[in-house]
């Protein structure tokens, strides 16, 4: 490549991203942690790392690569889902886009995959070709923007390729250069949904089919809409209540759903926070990085099988007994799993049903919950109870004092306390700390039987440890009792629900929602807490799709590119 | 809770259906073997006049020996590092001491040929103390019996600790295991399928008589964080008869003991040769709180095989472990003290005692598709 090319290919990228850098940045402004979103604004929600790729897989295939990192989402609300519609993109995400943009177009446009993936063929390869680039363009900007491209769009990438091309003198870079920076612009990068004036009811506004396409998908498939669904919403089918069922049953019923039910419960259950776990080798010898991976995937399989797979009762996931090992985990659980055939790896899953005198019942035994709630070297009542109030019940639990003296909790040594029982007791004498103490520990105390690596043990020091408690006035005596009282908790359920609602709408619960939230609520007793079913009900509520309140809209003339960028790019 | 052992369980394996560990009457514990190595640990006064030569002066003598000239020696080790090295130079040292064997005056590889050297006479272990058996029933009779330092018990034959209890690398001090076939059964650990004991009882929390199976698996070890042996993982049997062995025995005092002698054999492990036997077997092995096993088996072995399981490393065990092979080869045939050649009256084998650490596992039958398969566990929840 000249020099003189390479400096005009370099000026194309670095002005693309500038414009998404200023157009996000405008757009930052409408929501953030510091003014939550809390008049039903709609969103622009950043792409999750996980959608982000599936896109890319979608779009062009498996077999793409991705070069850079993805920047960490932030949790708000307690899910990455709301975060993603508080975040905006620092300078180093977007160099870190640019970079991975430019990996997946230089790889759609190589001679090894051209031709499958461009739909047409330049004239000369060496030269713009104006049809062609429009024929790529316009089918990929579909997909990636999930919406048609507007004509200015059109225009834009159109000219941003036919220019590259003519510079470099290869249509293929020209492409390259268009898609590449389409993948860092705006409408790929944030999901935007669209409100418009109803036209039949002035004064009122409603989603766009297409923002209602990316909406059901995303909820249901942690992806973009596939071309059925942007076909849908093109002929309008998404406006009817027949229409809308017709393409959420298409969905639910796909293979790809399991991929929105694990995104859904890897964001609620925290499991992001795998990517930071680590224990004490020298205390945990056996929850080794790759224990620590299959644990978070053994709960996800857990939760497929018996919430998609079975279609089942999601308040059966704290006490199911089926679950998924592989005889690494089962190193963990200490349970005989042997490979099923000769060329069976040690990574293979295999279904697994703990014996009915198991101390291993529900999900909150698994290695992953007790894991990811413990201290590197020690478990803890504390945070492990803390967690199931947050996560699993939507209770808040306040933060402890800035000076707080944990010196008798943390010493494990300490021949007096010797469980962890005693040392909180020891601790919860201070009357600053025992108030929520209260809360959290009876939960926690319950699962000391399990290690801060998931393994069983009797006792700690040589002291049996005590299991046993109450929770909500009722007494357990083990973690298996306190599985069967969260199964029959109305809580459960109730917060399940929120979560996922709020997972759908980006942001956090409006009390103007209540009424819509609690009829979710009823129909998901009705369907006896079948969690495909909840899915379906939220998919297809108007609620999902409201838009409350005159926003501050972004208009159809707005999400396009400015006018004129693609002459910029050229100048 | 409790501590209590799973029973003898079987397992429920169809294609797709969950399996169900289901309690059967007997327990049943398996381990996988963690470290198995000769039991030549360092005792009191075992090696008076010093250790044997090792790395770069056993190559001094080694050139001496071939009448090299003290300045030849130096040309010819010059820049070679201690253990032999492995460039150019340390090479061409090796080869030197590899076909330093003479038969009629041609040049031959002296590990496969160590009697085409004269005996170098190696300095040999002695001492009170050993571990390992009285294998043959005389107490203290023998010159060469011992006192086990852990038992008490006297009249220890152990003749392979004798021959290289004085060489570096077999001179660890319990509870360390000797570092450089610790680094060779660790390089090892990841393709060598793993070795299994299973004990079988109806109670073995309790004293009482057991059965006790030794096994190869199909798999080689898993690792834990810290690249240790992880325990608690399942194993499938191999079917192979060569790499099966079964004794009976007794628990007592929290100590396994074989009822009496058996024959052991197994296969290929690394630092043991491929076939490995073993007559007139005990065995000892302490349960400990941490649901290991620790001890020793001990028994008779050809005193050819002892050699050739360290032959095998060639110059590696001679230069780095610190023992001359052909003055191993001397030592065992002369110490030799078991199974008389009817024609020759040479012993053919030599009491030897092996240092065995064993984890907690799982074993079950290779084809567990088949049918309801029995499953040992060790460790059910405690």
């Amino acid at each position: 490549m000249m020099i003189g090319q390479f400096f005009r290919h370099a000026k194309l990228l670095t002005s693309a991203a500038a414009l998404l850098a200023a157009t996000a940045g405008a757009a930052w402004a409408v929501a953030s942690l510091d003014a939550p979103n809390t008049d039903g604004e709609l969103v622009m929600r950043r792409l999750t790392p996980e959608q982000y790729r599936q896109i890319v897989t979608d779009v062009f295939g498996k077999t793409i690569t991705l070069g850079g990192r993805f920047e960490p989402d932030q949790r708000y609300n307690g899910l990455l889902a709301l975060g993603t519609g508080v975040v905006s993109a620092t300078p180093t995400a977007i160099e870190q886009y640019e970079g991975m943009a430019r990996v997946v177009a230089d790889q759609v446009v190589s001679p090894e995959r051209r031709d499958t993936l461009i739909p047409c063929k330049p004239g000369n390869a060496k030269a713009a070709d104006e049809s062609c680039a429009t024929a790529f363009l316009t089918r990929a900007g579909r997909l990636l923007y999930r919406r048609p491209l507007t004509a200015d769009e059109t225009r834009s990438w159109v000219g941003v390729a036919n220019e590259s091309a003519t510079a470099l003198k290869d249509f293929y870079a020209g492409l390259s250069t268009s898609l590449s920076t389409m993948m860092v612009s705006m409408p790929f990068l944030f999901r935007q949904e669209i409100a418009v004036p109803d036209a039949a009811h002035p004064g009122v506004y409603h989603m766009t089919d297409y923002a209602k396409a990316s909406r059901i998908s995303f909820f249901l498939w942690n992806t973009a809409p596939d071309d059925e669904l942007l076909r849908a919403a093109e002929k309008g089918e998404l406006e009817t209540q027949k229409g809308m069922a017709k393409q959420v049953d298409r969905l639910l019923a796909s293979p790809r759903l399991e991929a929105g039910v694990r995104a859904f419960f890897t964001d609620m259950l925290g499991f992001s926070d795998f990517d930071s776990l680590a224990k004490d080798r020298a205390i945990y010898p056996k929850f080794s990085g790759k224990v620590s991976r299959q644990s978070e995937e053994q709960t996800l399989r857990t939760i497929v099988d018996l919430l998609v797979s079975n279609g089942g009762d999601y308040r059966d996931l704290f006490t199911t007994r089926k679950t998924f090992l592989t005889t690494t985990l089962a190193s963990i659980y200490r349970v005989p799993l042997p490979r099923v055939t000769p060329n069976t790896t040690d990574d293979a899953w295999q279904p697994y049903e703990f014996p009915a005198d198991s101390p291993r019942v529900g999900i909150l035994s698994q290695a992953s919950f007790l894991a990811l709630h413990s201290h590197p070297g020690r478990s803890s009542p504390t945070v492990r109870g803390k967690a199931l109030r947050e996560i699993l019940l939507c209770q808040k639990v306040p933060n402890p004092p800035g000076d707080v003296d944990f010196k008798v909790v943390q010493d494990t040594s300490n021949p007096i306390f010797k469980t962890a029982r005693k040392r909180l007791g020891a601790h919860a004498n201070e009357p600053m700390c025992a108030g929520c103490h209260k809360i959290t520990d009876p939960l926690g105390l319950a699962l000391e039987n399990f290690d801060s690596a998931g393994e069983f043990r009797g006792a700690e020091n040589g002291e049996a440890i005590d299991p046993s408690g109450t929770f909500d006035g009722v007494k357990f005596t083990n973690a298996a009792e306190l599985a069967r009282i969260l199964h029959d908790n109305p809580n459960i359920p109730t917060c399940v629900v929120n979560r996922l609602y709020t997972y759908g709408t980006g942001r956090p619960l409006l009390k103007s929602e209540g009424p819509a939230v609690d009829e979710l609520k009823a129909a998901f007793a009705k369907d006896g807490y079948k969690f495909t079913q909840l899915m379906r009900h939220i998919a297809l509520s108007d609620a999902l799709y409201r838009v409350p309140t005159p926003p501050k809209l972004l208009d159809r003339s707005t999400a396009a590119l400015p006018a004129g960028f693609g002459k910029e790019a050229q100048q | 809770m409790k501590s209590r052992h799973t029973l003898l369980a079987s397992l429920l394996l169809t294609s797709g259906a969950f399996i169900v560990p289901q309690v059967a009457h007997a327990e049943s514990r398996s381990y996988v073997v963690n470290w198995f190595h000769v039991a030549t640990y360092r005792q009191d006064d075992d090696c008076p006049t010093g250790l044997n030569l090792a790395q770069r002066p056993l190559y001094v003598r080694i050139l001496n020996d071939l009448g090299y000239s003290g300045s030849d020696i130096e040309k010819v080790l010059d820049g070679i590092p201690d253990d032999g090295g492995t460039d150019a130079r340390g090479r061409q040292a090796r080869e030197i001491g590899t076909y330093r064997g003479r038969i009629d005056g041609k040049e031959v590889d002296v590990y496969s040929h160590p009697y085409s050297v004269p005996d170098p006479k190696i300095k040999l272990a002695m001492g009170k103390f050993a571990n390992g058996f009285n294998l043959d029933g005389k107490p203290a009779k023998s010159l060469e019996s011992s006192v086990d330092p852990e038992t008490g018990e006297t009249g220890i034959d152990n003749q392979v600790r004798r021959v290289m209890g004085c060489s570096v690398q077999f001179h660890a001090k319990l509870p360390d295991r000797p570092g450089y076939p610790s680094n060779e059964w660790d390089l090892n650990r990841d393709t060598v399928p793993a070795w299994l004991m299973t004990i079988t009882g109806d109670d073995l929390s309790k004293d009482g008589d057991v059965a006790i199976t030794f096994d190869r698996a199909l798999e080689p070890v898993q690792r834990d964080a810290n690249g240790e042996v992880m325990p608690d993982v399942t194993f499938r049997i191999d079917p192979d008869a060569h790499a099966h062995s079964e004794a009976h025995g007794n628990i007592t005092g929290g100590v396994l003991r074989v009822a009496s002698p058996f024959h052991f054999q197994m296969t290929q492990d690394v630092n043991v040769v491929a076939d490995f036997k073993m007559d007139q077997t005990q065995l000892r092995m302490t349960f400990n709180s941490d649901r290991s096993l620790t001890g020793y088996i001990g028994g008779y072995q050809p005193w050819i095989q002892v050699y050739a399981q360290f032959a095998t490393l060639a110059s590696g065990t001679e230069i780095s472990y610190g023992t001359d092979l052909p003055g191993m080869y001397y030592a065992l045939r002369k110490l030799s003290d078991f199974d008389p050649d009817p024609r020759t009256g040479e012993n053919r084998g030599i009491s030897a005692t092996y240092r065995m650490e064993l984890l907690p596992a799982f074993t079950a039958p290779r084809n567990v598709n088949t049918a309801s398969a029995p499953a040992s566990t060790s460790s059910a929840q405690k």
